[in-house]
């Protein structure tokens, strides 16, 4: 017996001890994903109906109803963007409650599961763009070429800002359990203070000293970059930084609040 | 010398109680905290388990155990002490731990293996022994929420027992599926010791305890009350957790190991009777020798009757 058998299970790094589990948190997804539809009659199918119904009751109360004057992709695009970040929060508040066996346990680096909330809701936001393809390609207002390689980076900067978020609702969520009441209502309020079910332009009705405000809002950013990869908007220089900053911002501090609290977790379950 | 699996050192764990554990918004907001005072789950527990060893914990409800475990599963950070683990260690802290019953029971096996720590490919490898050892057959591609309590647990403990562990801590999961199956289980695990790794067992069955393990330790509100030979310690905590319960003819009857205690094969075992319930409303002794401590029961039981025969005899010749 030597002292480095002892230490070995405290050195390994909890990024590599991260990456071991990586398996394990898309297994652990996926399983989540099946099981959630496993006694419907259509199953897997829902994955592409639940986007599919939600968009065409919001183009048909906000583009037909009050006409907004926008075309069902413009919503689409803002509303199946905003759901993948609000639903990995919505999930990532019952990550770690849900698993409590796990994690009174197992030892494991905990960010897996918030992560694996992620995965789903990439997933989710996967199969919500297919929904946005087919309807777009009947409607019109798809305008796919060089500038959809923006989808790229604003979805690597989306995704990080989301983890970010879904660690910061997970971690609070454990000692505060009211953080699950409250999250339905920061996310609602969230999408209507979004450029989802407006048109951009309404951002001049309010007062001037409010606009940078408003277009500070992560989502406004992001949509934006959105509609440039999808819609062929023209792009702003100004959502990309705002985007990258958000994602900085939040990844970081989420998953930095998160890894910090993590030990302390087991004692609230 | 033999070689140490686990060292615990000075293990203290506190919590707040329940409702101080969770600090709602408001409470938290408004800067109000009551001072609840703390529940010391473990007070300064210190052990050492070898290599090949199987050890047993025993203790009532609310001693510890339980607390224990999840610290030697590094799942619960002690408050102070610490614990060295020298091998990989698998926790069937409870069966079943991330199995989802929506799931077949291969995706469980999947879940519940790589929830543990093993890759993709060592469950490929280990699947069909898996399937094998559970004994489930075809019932294997069935959701999990169609299985039996019985058919769950034997699949749990058989992804458990794949884990290849070096260390296996067990936290009341002997009532494994039917009887064969409980055998093959408790086979598997004396084999486990037998390739010099180590069990750590809670458990209420108190004769798998001290048939099964070598040494025991006896939690009492968190405190180390006994570490020693399992069959001793068993008959120990055996004899005086039972005690409480036992009313006999209206009275509290309570024994007391002696002195001398534990001598293997006999041992004098002093019963008290209570008046009231506490120790001082002291109302007769009674002595009685065991002889085999998997009797106490009979023999406290009886030793008891007698006791309150020559009571009430006592009393009666004193009313006469």
């Amino acid at each position: 017996m030597t002292a480095a058998d002892i230490s070995t299970e405290a050195d390994r790094s909890y990024v590599s001890e991260l990456w071991q589990r990586r398996h394990f948190a898309w297994f652990l997804a996926m399983g989540n994903i099946r099981a959630r539809n496993a006694s419907t009659a259509l199953g897997l199918i829902w994955w592409v109906l639940n986007p599919l119904f939600l968009g065409l009751i919001y183009f048909f109360v906000f583009g037909v109803i009050f006409d907004t004057g926008r075309d069902i992709a413009y919503l689409l695009s803002g509303m199946f963007v905003f759901y993948f970040t609000s639903q990995a929060m919505t999930g990532g508040a019952n990550s770690i409650l849900s698993n409590a066996k796990l994690l009174l346990n197992l030892r494991f680096p905990r960010m897996v599961l918030p992560l694996a909330t992620v995965a789903e809701a990439i997933v989710g936001f996967g199969s919500s763009l297919l929904v946005l393809f087919a309807i777009a390609g009947v409607t019109g207002g798809l305008a796919l070429g060089t500038n959809t390689w923006w989808i790229v980076p604003i979805f690597v900067l989306q995704t990080v800002m989301t983890i970010g978020l879904a660690a910061l609702t997970a971690r609070l969520a454990v000692p505060f359990r009211d953080i699950k009441n409250v999250i339905p209502y920061v996310t609602r309020l969230w999408l209507y203070v979004s450029p989802i079910i407006w048109p951009i332009e309404f951002v001049q009705r309010i007062p001037d000293l409010f606009q940078p405000v408003a277009m500070a809002n992560p989502m406004w950013a992001i949509i934006g970059v959105y509609r440039t990869a999808l819609l062929g908007y023209p792009l702003e220089q100004a959502d990309l930084i705002w985007s990258a900053v958000w994602a900085i911002l939040l990844g970081v501090g989420g998953v930095w609040s998160f890894v910090r609290y993590e030990g302390r977790m087991v004692r609230y379950l | 010398m033999s070689q140490p699996a686990i060292v615990a050192e000075h293990l203290t764990v506190r919590f707040r109680p329940y409702l101080d554990r969770r600090p709602t918004l408001k409470k938290s907001l408004s800067g109000v905290r009551r001072k609840a005072g703390l529940v010391t789950a473990l007070d300064d527990v210190g052990f050492r388990i070898d290599r090949g060893e199987a050890f047993g914990v025993v203790g009532a409800n609310g001693a510890g155990k339980s607390t224990l475990l999840r610290v030697l599963a590094g799942t619960l950070i002690p408050d102070e002490g610490r614990v060295a683990r020298h091998g990989r260690t698998s926790t069937l802290l409870q069966l079943g731990v991330g199995f989802n019953t929506e799931l077949s029971g291969s995706r469980n096996i999947y879940l519940g293996a790589m929830a543990a720590g093993l890759a993709p490919d060592q469950v490929d490898e280990r699947f069909d022994a898996i399937v094998e050892y559970s004994g489930l057959g075809h019932a294997i591609d069935r959701p999990l929420k169609t299985y039996s309590s019985g058919m769950f647990s034997r699949l749990a403990f058989s992804v458990g027992m794949y884990l290849d562990p070096e260390i296996l801590l067990l936290d009341e999961v002997l009532a494994v599926g039917d009887e064969a199956f409980r055998r093959k289980s408790m086979r598997s695990m004396r084999e486990l010791v037998d390739r010099s790794g180590t069990i750590v067992l809670v458990s209420h069955n108190l004769s798998s305890i001290a048939d099964f393990c070598d040494r025991a330790m006896w939690l009492e509100d968190g405190v180390v009350r006994e570490i020693g030979p399992a069959e001793e310690v068993v008959g120990k905590y055996g004899l005086v957790a039972r005690a409480a319960p036992v009313t006999l003819a209206g009275r509290e009857v309570r024994p007391v190991p002696d002195e001398g205690w534990p001598s293997r094969v006999r041992s004098k075992v002093v019963i008290q009777l209570l008046a009231g319930a506490n120790i001082e409303d002291l109302a007769y002794e009674y002595s009685v020798t065991v002889d085999d401590l998997k009797q106490w029961r009979t023999a406290f039981v009886e030793g008891g009757r007698r006791a309150l025969d020559e009571l009430e005899e006592r009393s009666g010749s004193r009313h006469a």
